[in-house]
């Protein structure tokens, strides 16, 4: 549901641009029938040991820019891979992608054979596909091409010189990838008098080499992979990947290398799209009407937008940054998360309540506060909070540094209440949208008073093992929105079978009656499943015993099986998980033993639990709390040593015997 | 008069399982009655939807449904070479909203082989729709569709044309229409898949044929007349009517199709790959008289491509010959052929060699079983005729079979296209009896077949000519998982201990294949996490070797070492699981109730036995009854402890006897899995009689480095 905003992208202010001549950028296309010397040299470059042996290795990625007459960006780039295992095949497939605003000028494809064979790909060789993606429609392609005898052993390479889509005079370069990278360059060529900045993420700047006639290069040798194979809690790629932003400007302009630029540029571009027509207002009025309170009035127009507007998304060109205008999306009733914020934003006005765009990335951590950039893959809006203003259903507001806050909501997102933010989000960065004052806020984190689920199950146990009872289970929050997803979009034949996987295996032999879903479009309230249940040989005989486990239902265990933990671990949400079970002892057992408490506070997040006997009722409460998004890997021995604790218990057995 | 063919598919010959399935289909909507007439919507562009459309909330038949097909129509008109569809769906929630959004997908430029034609291709023209909102407003779609080229290589574009209503609300009404237009020249024959993903309350669906002489370029022969084949509801079927030329209007025939209240497609968890049986009706313009001629015709075309490809008998003789030692009996001359077949590289496996590579290695594209023989790699396909070439060049009679995959379909002899096959297999004639082997997929063990293979039917040579043929299914004790652990278990409720895993057919074939994609490294490490998975959570796992990964004809075989927490502790005693495997498991059919027979890929026998030993102080309270469950129609359980002074010997036999299990059988199929999965979670209780250990934190378990 989420929408993507294109990755690499160029700006250059028009009034920045130089006429006078530029040097042509040099030549490379010259022997594509046979493989360069700069592949078999790459070829021959020794490499380090790799720990975990990679599927294959990026001996080198040289990636060069040349800024043109008119600000375009030339980009000429080789890539040479070396295949190291045969689940590393994949990698002799390459691909380059444009749009109508960019153009492939040509690529070629090598590669020498593990025997050495050497291999040109044909230009009709190639083929062109669409992207197919989330997205109704986009104008995005691929130029793609698979290299020869891709085998372990092989060396597959690319070239390739693409005129990039210009939109903003921002050029991004990765350090690191899912693959080791060898030598990693990126050069910069561009007319006298320009300038440049760089800003960094999750490293050090690299110094770069003045090359001379306003030509710089960065070199980056060995820069560890991220390898996020087999990793639990695993935090987004992109946000630990290393980067480098590169911004650039003509001479006399200053290098548009801060948050503030970025918002400006914006500005322009949805300058006049999030205008109201008088059926928008006139729709406003009425959503509103009757409604006095700033919170009421603004809620109830995100649900309007949220509820009322397909998401639907259509991206030509720029379009993956720039709305449609509102009147259109009004009209259709559909847009995508650009879209929505700016009907939403158009909607808000006409009823005399400013919003504005925050652009975020659904990846927490891609968008760095120290690396302005456009990179972002969504967008959602910021409604500006009259001064003093408090409700109590206000919880994702920020403050900017003019002192204005803002409450963040997502009209994408339909199954956040409104006040609050989905935890993908929060933590993460966002670029205010703001003109002048646009600059980079985090968004809050929500606390796990915010995200709960409550589950009670008041059973009764037959002497022959047998457990019947009803469940209820109470969500709200992200815990309501993942069930919400879930259980949306089936029919109730799909509902039952859904249901009938949540408790198989904690059950065996079990049928299900008297299901209820309450609330469940509803996000403001807690979504309520209620059901009964009864399962034969839930309790396991033992000869004269009886063993029952107290837990009935449901598991807190999160595997993990690290040894050693280098990434932070990402817990997504702060969540409260509450169980509280009552099973009625079958007449004439008592309890013979009964399993330990629990408890274990690691701080980020604590466990207890806690078996009871309340006359002839096993009582059973335990509950789990997250109180952070992300924990550094430091932290991961206290994680291990926290969930052994909740499998302990989630073990757990009360033995019964007959009494006497 | 032109021949009509019709194929009836109640009177093919099909696999048992395959005729269970259709009668299955034919009688969930046996009530189907007689319905109204459905008058084609051609006349005027929108239907004026019914006050109980308007308001409607939902369909009965489908309780919760997100929305729902009012009205299907699709009508092909020869004379004007375009295709016209028409569609009304009803938004029930949300997520139904989806519906809206169109999508087509089609070839818009497939370059003609034929210098007298122009090139094939798709266009979709004549878009229009609206909205209706639940209270009567009609909003217009104003908009065009939006076109771009999917793909494009090699002389094909695909392309794409998408488009979406304006201003869907649930409870709306979505109606649109568009046509697909083909070249003057070109002529292609409707297929009618009735049954969709949503409930379909009416369809219609029309044909105005040609009754043009027609050329077929793919058989290189003028058509006879007009085909079908159908899978329809009881009571349903289609109605061709030819019309005689009339003053200066041609003759003509239609075809016409009503349907009503079509359920959706079914989708449960194991179940049959049905995507060839769901309601249809697919048309052809025949250049056969019968499906018999169909099959006897295209088999001969095919078979014959086949024996080009194979060569003459005996041209790989003298290849052949120096595979064979004196004295080679004909199984082990066959067994031989066999191995050196398997031997050889299996692209189909790696990756396809480039024609660029081949021209590189001196090589031109592989035109004969001869070619393959030389440079020792060929596709599964090429391979299987190998074998076969190189076995008649021994002497015997072989041949050819090409079957359909039941990993994801089944054959449909009324469905009257090859495309429905999928891989060669070969037929060799062993001591006078014809015996199936599947030199294509590597690793298979002689004189076996891979499981997607087996009970299926294809097209095969015979003697003369071809025929459709049946694949046997092989005895379910040829797949087999043997799982041997040996534990040590200490009073603070730790386990060490070694394992030992042994696959024979199916289960082997899978992990050699495995290892054909992947290195041995990758291969170990997917064992480890299969094993970790099926062991109680913590618990740590090494694989100390893999043996016979590529010795195809032996067991495959694992050993592990484990280390790590296996009983959970009270004050007084250790719990244990009863059957170590079988900790995570869960019943495998948990719903009560079910729509489609019930379908596992292959028979196996599974054999546990785990031997805890236990200190001393630690004595056998309660261990988990000895029990046998059975199936009658195909499947056993059995289980069974061993209790002795210092270990507890748990053993387990599962038998899948049968792969399949019609509708009827679920209750007791879901009855027997239920019980297993009881009889499985019984636990091992020891009473520990010495001092009380502390219970150690459990972590959860490192991956080994």
């Amino acid at each position: 549901m989420q929408n993507r905003i294109r990755g690499r992208v160029h700006l250059l202010s028009i009034a920045c641009l130089l006429v006078c001549g530029v040097a042509p950028p040099q030549a490379y296309a010259g022997h594509k029938d046979s493989v360069p010397d700069w592949v078999r040299e790459a070829a021959k470059e020794m490499l380090p040991d790799y720990h975990h042996e990679p599927n294959a290795v990026v001996l080198l990625d040289d990636q060069e820019y040349t800024v043109m007459p008119n600000g375009h960006l030339l980009l000429h780039e080789r890539i040479v891979k070396r295949i190291l295992r045969p689940q590393g095949r994949d990698e002799a497939s390459f691909g380059v992608w444009y749009n109508k605003d960019s153009k492939v000028n040509w690529m070629h494809i090598w590669s020498i054979g593990p025997d050495g064979h050497e291999y040109a790909v044909k230009d009709n060789e190639q083929v062109d596909v669409a992207s197919l993606t989330f997205a109704l429609y986009e104008d995005d392609r691929v130029r793609a091409g698979h290299a020869p005898a891709g085998d372990p052993g092989a060396v597959v390479a690319m070239e390739y010189e693409e005129q990039e889509p210009y939109y903003r005079a921002e050029v991004l370069w990765a350090l690191q990838g899912e693959f080791p990278i060898h030598r990693n360059k990126l050069t910069l060529q561009m007319l006298p008098g320009f300038q440049f900045d760089t800003q960094w993420k999750k490293r050090d700047p690299i110094p770069p080499v003045n090359l001379g006639g306003n030509r710089w290069q960065w070199e980056a040798v060995d820069v560890p992979h991220i390898d996020m194979k087999d990793v639990r809690l695993a935090p987004p790629e992109s946000g630990l990947r290393q980067m480098m932003v590169l911004h650039y400007a003509g001479p006399g302009t200053a290098v548009p290398e801060d948050w503030k630029s970025i918002g400006e540029w914006y500005q322009g571009l949805t300058a006049g799209r999030n205008s109201a027509t008088p059926a928008m207002a006139a729709k406003a009025q009425a959503l509103t009407a009757g409604l006095t309170d700033f919170y009421a009035k603004a809620n109830a127009i995100d649900d309007f937008v949220r509820g009322q507007v397909r998401y639907v998304a259509v991206e030509v060109g720029v379009g993956g940054y720039q709305p449609h205008p509102a009147a259109d999306i009004f009209t259709n009733r559909y847009g995508d998360c650009k879209d929505k914020s700016t009907l939403l934003s158009a909607m808000l006005g006409a009823v005399g309540i400013r919003s504005t765009w925050l652009m975020v990335d659904t990846r927490r951590g891609t968008i760095d506060p120290t690396m302005p950039s456009l990179m972002g893959n969504h967008m959602i809006a910021a409604i500006e909070l009259p001064p003093g203003y408090t409700a109590p259903g206000l919880h994702s507001v920020v403050t900017a540094k003019s002192g204005k806050r803002f409450l963040l909501t997502d009209p994408t997102w339909e199954y956040t209440p409104f006040g609050q933010i989905e935890d993908n989000l929060q933590g993460s960065y966002g670029l205010l949208m703001d003109g002048g004052d646009s600059q980079v806020i985090q968004i809050p984190v929500m606390g796990p008073e915010l995200n709960t689920r409550t589950r009670t199950a008041r059973m009764k146990l037959a002497a022959d093992g047998s457990l019947s009872g009803d469940i209820v289970e109470r969500l709200y929050g992200d815990e309501a929105a993942s069930f919400r997803s879930a259980f949306g979009d089936r029919d109730e034949h799909n509902r039952s079978e859904l249901l009938d996987h949540r408790v198989n295996g904690y059950l065996t032999d079990f049928t299900l009656s008297n299901v209820k879903i309450d609330n469940l479009p509803d996000v403001d309230k807690e979504a309520v499943l209620s059901y009964s249940v009864t399962a034969k040989s839930y309790a396991k005989t033992m000869g004269p015993l009886l063993m029952v486990r107290p837990r009935v239902l449901g598991s807190d265990v999160v595997h993990l099986d690290e040894k050693h933990r280098v990434y932070p671990l990402n817990l997504r949400a702060t969540v409260s998980l509450h169980d509280s079970y009552d099973v009625e002892l079958p007449e004439g057992y008592v309890v013979d033993e009964m399993p330990e408490p629990a408890k274990k506070d690691v701080g980020f997040a604590s466990y207890e639990s806690k078996t009871t006997v309340n006359g002839t009722t096993l009582h059973y409460e335990r509950t789990y709390t997250v109180r952070e998004i992300e924990v550094p890997a430091s932290r991961y021995g206290d994680m291990r040593e926290l969930m052994g604790v909740i499998v302990n218990d989630e073990r757990g057995s009360a033995i019964l015997r007959k009494a006497q | 008069m032109r021949s009509k063919l019709s194929c009836a598919f109640l009177s093919v010959h099909l696999r048992p399982f395959v005729v269970i399935f259709l009668l299955l289909l034919c009688s969930a909507c046996a009530e189907m009655r007689a319905f109204a007439q459905i008058s084609a919507q051609v006349q005027s562009q929108w239907t004026q939807p019914t006050a109980e459309e308007l308001s409607m909330t939902s369909q009965p038949q489908v309780p919760g449904a997100t929305a729902v097909y009012l009205y299907r129509e699709e009508t092909t008109d020869d004379l004007l070479h375009v295709r016209s569809y028409y569609i009304r769906l009803k938004v029930l929630t949300e997520q139904g909203k989806e519906y809206a959004n169109v999508k087509l997908n089609y070839v818009s430029d497939a370059a003609s082989d034929d210098v007298f034609t122009n090139d094939f291709g798709f266009t979709v023209t004549d878009v229009s729709g609206r909205t209706i909102h639940r209270d009567g407003t009609v909003i217009p779609f104003t908009g065009k569709p939006y076109k771009r080229v999917v793909e494009k290589a090699r002389g094909v574009k695909v392309s794409e044309s998408v488009f979406t209503l304006p201003d869907v609300e649930v409870g709306s009404i979505v109606e649109y229409r568009y046509k697909m237009r083909i070249p003057d020249n070109w002529y292609q024959s409707p297929d009618w898949y009735v049954q969709q993903h949503l409930f379909v309350r009416k369809g219609y669906f029309f044909w105005k044929a040609t009754e043009a002489e027609l050329y077929d370029s793919l058989r290189d022969q003028t058509t006879l007349g007009i085909a079908w084949s159908s899978v329809l509801p009881a009571g349903t079927q289609v109605v061709h009517v030819e019309k005689p030329a009339v003053g200066t209007d041609h003759a003509y025939q239609t075809f016409e199709l009503k349907v009503k209240d079509i359920a959706p497609m079914p989708i449960e968890d194991h179940m049959p790959p049905v995507r060839s049986f769901t309601y249809r009706v697919n048309f052809y313009y025949a250049v056969d008289r019968t499906m018999a001629e169909f099959w006897k015709n295209e088999g001969k075309a095919w078979s014959k491509s086949q024996e080009k490809f194979i060569g003459s008998t005996g041209s790989l003789s003298q290849q052949v010959q120096s595979l064979f030692a004196t004295g080679d009996s004909n199984p082990v001359k066959l067994q031989k052929i066999y191995a050196a077949v398997m031997a050889m590289e299996n692209t189909s496996y790696t990756r396809r060699h480039e024609s660029a590579e081949n021209k590189a290695a001196g090589l031109k594209e592989i035109k004969s079983a001869q070619d393959v023989w030389d440079r020792k790699s060929g596709g599964d396909d090429q391979l299987a005729d190998l074998f076969v070439g190189l076995a008649r060049s021994a002497g015997f009679k072989a041949y050819v079979m090409k079957v359909t995959n039941r990993d994801h379909n089944l054959f449909f002899q009324s469905w009257l296209t090859l495309r429905q096959l999928d891989d060669n297999i070969a037929i060799v004639v062993v001591d006078g009896k014809e015996q199936y082997y599947d030199p294509g997929q590597r690793y298979c063990p002689f004189g076996q077949l891979a499981w997607k293979h087996t009970g299926v039917q294809g097209l095969r040579e015979q003697e003369s000519g071809t025929s459709i043929g049946n694949t046997p299914l092989p005895s379910y004790v040829l797949s087999q998982v043997q799982r041997i652990g040996d534990l040590v278990l200490s009073t603070d409720g730790t386990a060490s201990g070694t394992m030992k895993i042994t696959w024979l057919g199916s289960p082997a074939l899978y992990w050699r294949q495995e290892g054909l994609r992947k290195d041995e490294e990758a291969v170990k490490h997917s064992m480890r996490e299969w094993l970790e998975e099926h062991l109680p959570t913590g618990m740590e796992v090494k694989v100390t070797n893999v043996q016979g990964l590529q010795d195809y004809e032996k067991p495959l075989v694992a050993n592990f070492t484990v280390h790590g927490p296996l009983a959970t502790l009270t004050a007084k005693r250790l719990i244990l699981p009863g059957q170590l495997f079988e900790t995570n498991s869960k019943p495998l059919f948990p719903h009560a109730t079910r729509e489609v027979p019930v379908y596992f890929e292959y028979g196996e026998r599974v054999i546990d036995a785990v031997r805890v030993k236990f200190p001393a102080e630690l004595k056998v309270e309660s261990v988990p009854k000895e029990d046998s469950l059975s199936l009658k129609a195909g499947a056993a359980y059995h289980g069974k402890p061993d209790v002795q002074a210092t270990y507890v010997l748990m053993r387990r036999t599962y038998d899948l006897g049968a792969p399949y299990f019609v509708t009827s059988e679920y209750p007791e199929v879901h009855d027997f899995y239920s019980k297993i999965a009881v009889d499985d979670q019984q636990p091992i209780v020891l009473t520990n009689t010495g001092a009380v250990t502390t219970q150690p934190t459990t972590e959860p378990n490192a991956k080994s480095n």
